[in-house]
Formats: C-alpha cells, sequence, structure tokens
C-alpha cells in the first residue's frame, strides 16, 4: 500500500512540474530573452562580449560599437548581477561561441553578492538565464546562482505588491516617471546628483587592503581559469559613477591589483580621477552609480576608442554620427550626438550653416520629418556628412 | 526555518522516510531525533530551554505523583512551575517588566532608567511552557499519571510539527496517541497532504496578501501619518482575516504534518467568525489555549461556581493572562482586557439581548449576533496588531477622519485589490463549508482525478497569486508569541 501511495505521489509531482513548465512555456514573455542568446547559435564569430549589469549595458551601447567596427559585439546581461551570476552567464555563453575579448565590468565584483539580492529581483536573474540554447547548460548555469530558499520568490508570481516585475508579466512594462527609454539606456536625462563633488578619494598611491567577497573573488577567479583553458583576452572596465564610497574605492583597487597580476586581464581604469578625460561631468549621471544617457554616449565614445586602439582603425564618421538622438520640445527640435558633432538644419530650401548649435525651432505649420539634419565631425569638418529627415526611422 | 521554507519540507519527508523504513519500535527515537534537528535549528539556546524545562517538568511530574497529596508534592509543583515560567519571564517579560518599573519609579519622582536589556525570545517559548506547566497541573490534580519514559515525554512536549506555534497539546493525549499501534492508514495520510495544503494556501494566498495593506496602514499610523477612514476600514477588515488565516494556515500545516506521521493533534480553529457571542467566539479561536486557560486559571478561581461580582473579576484575570501571554506589551494587556470585558457585558446583558432578539427571525437573529460578535473581536483586533497603545488609536482614529480613499494608501494595485476581496470570500466560504461539514476530509476522500484535479488547481493558485519569498511576511505571526 505504501509503494502504491509512493508511486501515486511522485506521479501527482511529475503532473505538477508538467502543469507549470505549460504554464511558464504560455505566460512567459519570450521577447525579454537577451538578444545574445538568440544570436548565440549564429555561426559569425563573436568578437567582443561585453558582461555585466547596469553598470555595463546602461553605460555602453554596444549596437552602435558593432556598427562603428563592422564586427560582432554582444551583450551578455544581468540586472543587479554580481560576479557569480557574470561566471555562471559566461560560462554557459562560452560553451556555444568563445570571443575574441570578453569585457568585464568591475561592478558586479565588488559591490552586490547574490545573498543581498533583494528576492523579489530573482526573477530578473532567471529571466537572464532563458534564452540560454538547451536544458542541460541552462540547468548547470542556473544551479550556480540558484537560491533555494527564494525560489519561485520573485519568479512566478503574477501580482506581487513592492515587486520589480515577474517572470510572468507579460506587455509593457511602463518606465518609472522621468525615466525614458532609448537604445539599451532606460534613465532620466540630465539627472543631476545633487551632492556629486561631496566624494573622498582614497589616494591612489595607497595600496588595496582586505579582499574581494569571497563568492566574487571566486567568480573572478573561475573567468580567468576559463579564458585561459578557451584562450580569449579579459578587458576589465569600471564604469564611471557619480559617488565614489570608500568601500568602493577599495573593491576597485583590489580588483586592479588582482588585474595587474594576471596577465590575461588588460585594465582600462576609469576611475573618478580620469573622469575629465572622458569629459563626463555631473550632468551625465541619472543617479550616483548610472550614467544618464548624455554620459553613456560620451562613455561609448570612449569605450570605442579603445576598441579603435586595439583593432587599428578608426571608425567611419557615418557609424560615428550614427549614434545620435532627437527630440522636440516645445516646438524646438534638439539633435544630440555624443561624437564631436557640428548642426545644420534645412528647411524648404533654406539650410543654416554647420555649427554647434543643436537645436532649430520648427517653422509653423511645419512637421519635423520636414526638417533635414547635416551632420558632420567637428574635428573633420571637410569630410563626409550624413544627411537625414528628422526623427527618421533608422534600421 | 518555518513552515513557508523548502527547509521543512525536506525534514519532513526524511522524518517520514525514516519513520516509515524503520522498526516500528525506533519510530518514537525518529521523531525525537528530528524533533531535535528541528529545535537545532532554530539556535542553541532553543534546544537548552528546551531540554531544561522538559527535565524539570518531568523530573517534576514523577515526583509529584510519587508525593501525591503531600506537602512536598505542592511544593514539587510550585518549584517545577516556577521554574519552568522563569524562563517564559526572562525570556519574554524580563524587559517589559523593567521599562514598567522604570515608568512607575518616574511617576514617583525618583531617577531611574531601564537597564539595556536584550534578549532574544526564543520562539515557541510560550506555548511550550504552557504545555509543560498544564501537564504538572494534570498530574498534581491527578488526572493523569506521569510519563514513565523520559525519551517519550521529551517528544510529546517537542514534537517538531507544533513546537513552534501549538497547538498546547495536553501531553497525555499525545502519549495516547503514540502508544497505540496503528497500521499504516493511507486516508488519514492523504488527508495530512490535503490539510497541509489548504494550509499553505491560507498563509500565501490569504495572510500574506492582506497583510500588505494592514502593514502599510499601520505603518501610516506608526509615522503619524493621516488615515482615512477607507484605509482604516480595510486595514481593521484585512486584518482580523489576515492573522486567522495565518495562525489557522500554520495549525493546519502542523495537523496535517502530525497525520503523515498517523499522530492526530488537537484542533485550534472552529470557525471563529461564526460565533454569535464572545463566549462562544473563545470556544473556536486558539481552542487549546483557551482549554488551558480555562483548566489551569479560570476552574481554580472558582469558575462560573461564584458571585457574579467574582465571576467577573475572574474573566477579567483570565484574559489578562491570556493578553500578557500573547505579548510584553500593554496593547496585548488592553487587547486582553477588552475581551474580559465583552464576556461580562456580554453575560449581564443577556436578558436585555434576548428580549431585544425575540421579535426578530432566529435567523436573523443569529446573523446579526454573527455580525455584532464580529465587529467586536476586529475591534480588539486592531490593539493585538498595533506596536503599542497610541498606534491602534491611531488607526481607530482613522475611522472617523473621512478624506478621500485611494487603493495607494493602502499598497495595493486594482488587482491585488481583487486578490484580497476574493481571498476573503475563499476563507468565509471555507468556514461555511466546515461548520458543515469538513472540507479537507471531503476533498481527502474522493476519487482521484476531482482530488488530484482540486490540488493541482490549488498549487497553481499558490504558485501564480501566493505571496512568498523574502519580501513576504513568510514567518508566521502567532511565532512571535
Amino acid at each position: 500500500m505504501k509503494n502504491k501511495l509512493t508511486a501515486r505521489l511522485l506521479c501527482f509531482a511529475l503532473i505538477l512540474c508538467a502543469l507549470v513548465a505549460a504554464l511558464d512555456k504560455a505566460l512567459f514573455d519570450q521577447s525579454t530573452v537577451a538578444p545574445c542568446w538568440r544570436d548565440i547559435r549564429r555561426a559569425e564569430k563573436v568578437d567582443v562580449l561585453f558582461t555585466g549589469n547596469s553598470h555595463t549595458y546602461a553605460s555602453i551601447d554596444t549596437d552602435v560599437l558593432a556598427q562603428a567596427f563592422d564586427k560582432n559585439v554582444q551583450l551578455l546581461r544581468c540586472s543587479s548581477a554580481n560576479g557569480g551570476i557574470v561566471a555562471a552567464m559566461l560560462e554557459a555563453y562560452l560553451h556555444y561561441q568563445v570571443p575574441d575579448i570578453v569585457v568585464l565590468e568591475c561592478n558586479p565584483f565588488m559591490v552586490d553578492n547574490y545573498a543581498t539580492m533583494r528576492g523579489d529581483l530573482r526573477g530578473v536573474v532567471y529571466q537572464s538565464f532563458d534564452g540560454i540554447p538547451g536544458y542541460w547548460q541552462k540547468a548547470k548555469a542556473l544551479a550556480k546562482v540558484m537560491d533555494l530558499e527564494h525560489v519561485p520568490a520573485g519568479v512566478f508570481q503574477l501580482f506581487r505588491p513592492t515587486a520589480m516585475w515577474t517572470r510572468w508579466q507579460r506587455g509593457e512594462k511602463a518606465p518609472a516617471p522621468g525615466y525614458e527609454p532609448y537604445h539599451h539606456f532606460t534613465f532620466q536625462r540630465d539627472y543631476v546628483p545633487a551632492d556629486m563633488d561631496a566624494y573622498y578619494l582614497i589616494p591612489e598611491d595607497e595600496p588595496a587592503q582586505g579582499a574581494l567577497h569571497p563568492e566574487n573573488q571566486k567568480a573572478l577567479e573561475r573567468i580567468i581559469a576559463l579564458a585561459e583553458e578557451k584562450d580569449f583576452s579579459i578587458w576589465l572596465i569600471a564604469a564611471p559613477v557619480a559617488h565614489y564610497a570608500e568601500g568602493y574605492q577599495q573593491d576597485l583597487r583590489r580588483l586592479y591589483a588582482i588585474s595587474r597580476q594576471c596577465g590575461r586581464i588588460t585594465l582600462f581604469d576609469n576611475s573618478l580621477q580620469k573622469l575629465s578625460a572622458i569629459c563626463l561631468t555631473a550632468q551625465d549621471f541619472a543617479d550616483a552609480g548610472h550614467l544618464n544617457r548624455r554620459g553613456a554616449q560620451k562613455y561609448t565614445q570612449h569605450v570605442m576608442g579603445l576598441l579603435a586602439d586595439h583593432y587599428g582603425v578608426q571608425p567611419d564618421a557615418a557609424d560615428v554620427l550614427a549614434y545620435r538622438s532627437e527630440s522636440i520640445s516645445g516646438g524646438v527640435l534638439q539633435m544630440d550626438c555624443w561624437g564631436d558633432a557640428l548642426y545644420a538644419f534645412q528647411y524648404g530650401g533654406e539650410q543654416t550653416a554647420f555649427a554647434e548649435e543643436n537645436t532649430f525651432p520648427l517653422p509653423d505649420g511645419a512637421r519635423p520629418e520636414e526638417v533635414t539634419v547635416h551632420m558632420r565631425l567637428r574635428s573633420d569638418p571637410d569630410g563626409a556628412e550624413i544627411a537625414f529627415a528628422f526623427m527618421e526611422e533608422r534600421e | 526555518m518555518t513552515f513557508i521554507s523548502w527547509g521543512y519540507y525536506a525534514l519532513l519527508m526524511a522524518a517520514l522516510a525514516a519513520y516509515y523504513l524503520l522498526p516500528r519500535r525506533l519510530r518514537w527515537w525518529t521523531l525525537l531525533a528530528f524533533s531535535v534537528l528541528f529545535g537545532a535549528s532554530m539556535g542553541a539556546d532553543t534546544l537548552l530551554w528546551m531540554g531544561v524545562s522538559a527535565v524539570v517538568s518531568y523530573a517534576g511530574a514523577r515526583f509529584i505523583h510519587q508525593n501525591r497529596g503531600t506537602k512536598k508534592a505542592r511544593a514539587a509543583l510550585w518549584i517545577s512551575l516556577g521554574i519552568c515560567f522563569a524562563l517564559l519571564i526572562v525570556f519574554k517579560y524580563l524587559g517589559f517588566g523593567l521599562r514598567i518599573l522604570t515608568r512607575l519609579m518616574w511617576a514617583l519622582g525618583l531617577e531611574a532608567s531601564a537597564p539595556a536589556f536584550s534578549l532574544a525570545m526564543p520562539v515557541g517559548i510560550s506555548f511550550y511552557i504552557f504545555q509543560v506547566t498544564g501537564y504538572l497541573a494534570d498530574v498534581y490534580r491527578g488526572e493523569c499519571e506521569p510519563v514513565r519514559h523520559f525519551g517519550k515525554y521529551a517528544l510529546a512536549v517537542s514534537f517538531f510539527p507544533k513546537m513552534m506555534q501549538g497547538p498546547i497539546e495536553p501531553v497525555q493525549h499525545f502519549m495516547r496517541e503514540l502508544d497505540e499501534e496503528k497500521p499504516f492508514d493511507e486516508k488519514q495520510f492523504v488527508l495530512g497532504l490535503v490539510t497541509i495544503l489548504l494550509g499553505i494556501a491560507q498563509k500565501t494566498l490569504v495572510a500574506d496578501r492582506l497583510a500588505v495593506a494592514v502593514d502599510k496602514v499601520y505603518a501610516s499610523a506608526a509615522q503619524g501619518l493621516p488615515i482615512t477612514t477607507g484605509a482604516s476600514l480595510i486595514a481593521i477588515l484585512f486584518y482580523a482575516f489576515q492573522l486567522y488565516a495565518d495562525f489557522a494556515g500554520y495549525t493546519m500545516i502542523a495537523l496535517g504534518s502530525a497525520s503523515l506521521f498517523g499522530l492526530k493533534l488537537s484542533p485550534n480553529f472552529r470557525q471563529p467568525y461564526l460565533a454569535a457571542s464572545i463566549a462562544d467566539f473563545w470556544r473556536r479561536w486558539h481552542m487549546t489555549l483557551s482549554a488551558w486557560l480555562r483548566k489551569n486559571i479560570y476552574f481554580p478561581l472558582g469558575g462560573s461556581r461564584v458571585k457574579t461580582a467574582r465571576w467577573c473579576l475572574n474573566v477579567i484575570a483570565v484574559f489578562f493572562v491570556s493578553g500578557l501571554w500573547h505579548g510584553a506589551g500593554l496593547n496585548f494587556i488592553v487587547w486582553g482586557l477588552l475581551h474580559g470585558v465583552y464576556q461580562v457585558a456580554g453575560k449581564l446583558s443577556s436578558p436585555i439581548r434576548q428580549r431585544l432578539k425575540k421579535p426578530l427571525p432566529a435567523r436573523l437573529s443569529h446573523a446579526v449576533s454573527v455580525v455584532c460578535t464580529f465587529a467586536l473581536v476586529c475591534f480588539a483586533w486592531v490593539f493585538f496588531r498595533a506596536l503599542n497603545v497610541a498606534e491602534a488609536m491611531a488607526v481607530l482614529g482613522g475611522l472617523f477622519t473621512g478624506g478621500a480613499f485611494s487603493l495607494a494608501q493602502v499598497g495595493l494595485s486594482l488587482p491585488e485589490m481583487i486578490c484580497c476581496v476574493l481571498a476573503i470570500a475563499a476563507m468565509v466560504t471555507l468556514d461555511g463549508w466546515n461548520e458543515r461539514g469538513n472540507a479537507a476530509q471531503w476533498i481527502a476522500s474522493r476519487g482521484i482525478l476531482l482530488r488530484w484535479g482540486i490540488c493541482l488547481a490549488l498549487l497553481t493558485l499558490i504558485i501564480l497569486f501566493g505571496r512568498y519569498g523574502s519580501l513576504a511576511a513568510s514567518s508566521f505571526i502567532y511565532v512571535g508569541f
């Protein structure tokens, strides 16, 4: 009798798992799967893989980089990822593709660890792992980061007060007021942190003390081991932040010390002292830890320069100028471009002279798309020029 | 390790496997070992004070029985009770007592400051101590024989499903269950599983969902923010069902878990919000605590076999103790005293109320009684939920402020509010069903297709709409007592 009961209970458990899997299949929003997993099975080799959390994807536009160098540049992202999550995702990715360069952003290895990650953000992690081809690879990756106590927290619930989002919440996720989605960037324009100047910098020559969080240390060592095994280079970069808390600076120094000991890692130090080199100011931040859209444009340009040095090529002006945005406010058209751009606006038969002025008052009765924008690189004013209708759809 | 955690169910499954695979004579050893493991998961200090009180109560009961009728027995009773209650007082009431003493000294114009006192209260201590002291009293009164085997006694008082929040099971009842050699009963096993499922549903689908609105309103009250009438009403109503679903859900999981081992624990609830009077309410709510208070405080004080004035004092005393048992705070004492006053007023006004109800049809009269009782209970729950009396008064004050209501005031979106309303409707329906029968038994006795269908549907609802995770109130309310 007990054996029959046990068999029935196992059968019930299997049916339950099948039911949950069917619900997941039906309710999960496939559009949230990261593009890098959709592209991963293509035969085309991946040249550069950017990894990390919002400090990566909200500060670097990899599409622009790909277009500028005609390289396969992918983004392996996970909101609030810590080192362990980055390592697990990367390991799964490397099963299918081995890029030439893997770009690690410092933040996941510095601040977060899975234990401090809010329960409702677990769903984000699991979502980021969706798209990993193959159930076995997905299971292996998830097993490394899964916290049983919190499964299925943040994953399955349909209505969850105070939660950011769930795996099964379909449809457009409206951005919070003041936040405008643009490419990968979701941060507010022109937000200026009130007290950006209120920071204390540890002197650069002060040596690193202590160690990284053990989980993050382990994750970094794992990635270095993978780099040795699969033969790819690691670039270690630190996206600029507006505030450098002492703990943050200590962690940066520890990371830098590790990278200097490892021949596989090339370090690009973008710490606070270097902000001016990237022309970043207080107006370029959305909050203490993230660049806003303008800052991200500048930082992408900076990273483009790093890639240009690496590949020994300069991107086309058209590619540089391709990274632009348009907006209309109060009847005034505004262009923004991270590059050194000169603008000229043409309406009807008349065109303004090329100048740094990036706004154009829309004439009465005119539609924005009737205005043609001309752009040139400031560094090459007689060089190539691009022209397009304002708010023209781009590929 | 709470009842809504993977750890508990992993332990339960391991215990079941060991229980049914090992020889029958080792079964109680298995349960004791897993109970020790469960206690250890809550900290070594938990095992320590449980061990001390188990040894003291076991030895005390044996000594009392051997010296029955003598002064030695009486002395042994008081010493054993003293040690057990001393544990409870130190962990639960010492800090409160010192604060009260300090305030009294200030009131008398004496300079004093309460020493910084911080001792983490072990989980389940109130339930556990009441269990062992109830046993001592029963042995003293000759209502039961002392347990001979210390190991079995230790199991009786520390059986892991009832360790955290009861029920406050009389030891002799549990020993009878333990000693009875019952063959494996598949029906009882399935009933146990269904009961656990219903308990989890009550906790995650009802209690924790309603908690969002309740916590939001009470937090506003604590911060001195204005509360509208709508928000106040919602918080009061929701808390009544949150507390019930939380505690009843826990109890169902405890009873269901015990059923899996073929053991029956005492039920703690009998549709309390269908009570037609406060006295009836306390025959339906936390029944094992009520039984303990009745047997060990009310009856020794004379019960109802005394003059009215003395009876009133007895009732007030019982509910004062009940309030104090729930928490070391004035708000709990107020809550307890309110129920005492309700009982006294109810008894004294009974003739008038009977005359008023006479012209009404029986059903309408009953319905009015149920609604009035529910309203009185909800009013008292405000003090139970609040951190202090001032917070309770702020929430109650919100009933009279008016103001435009919006869902944001209770921290819910429209779909979430609908979920809450449906959850309350489900609880009321379940209670209505249980008043006439037993929902868990009905489900467990259906054919396999219907039974599985219901259970799968329930599990799916829990996965989709249940509230759990690090931001949910995954610990149970009564764990804090």
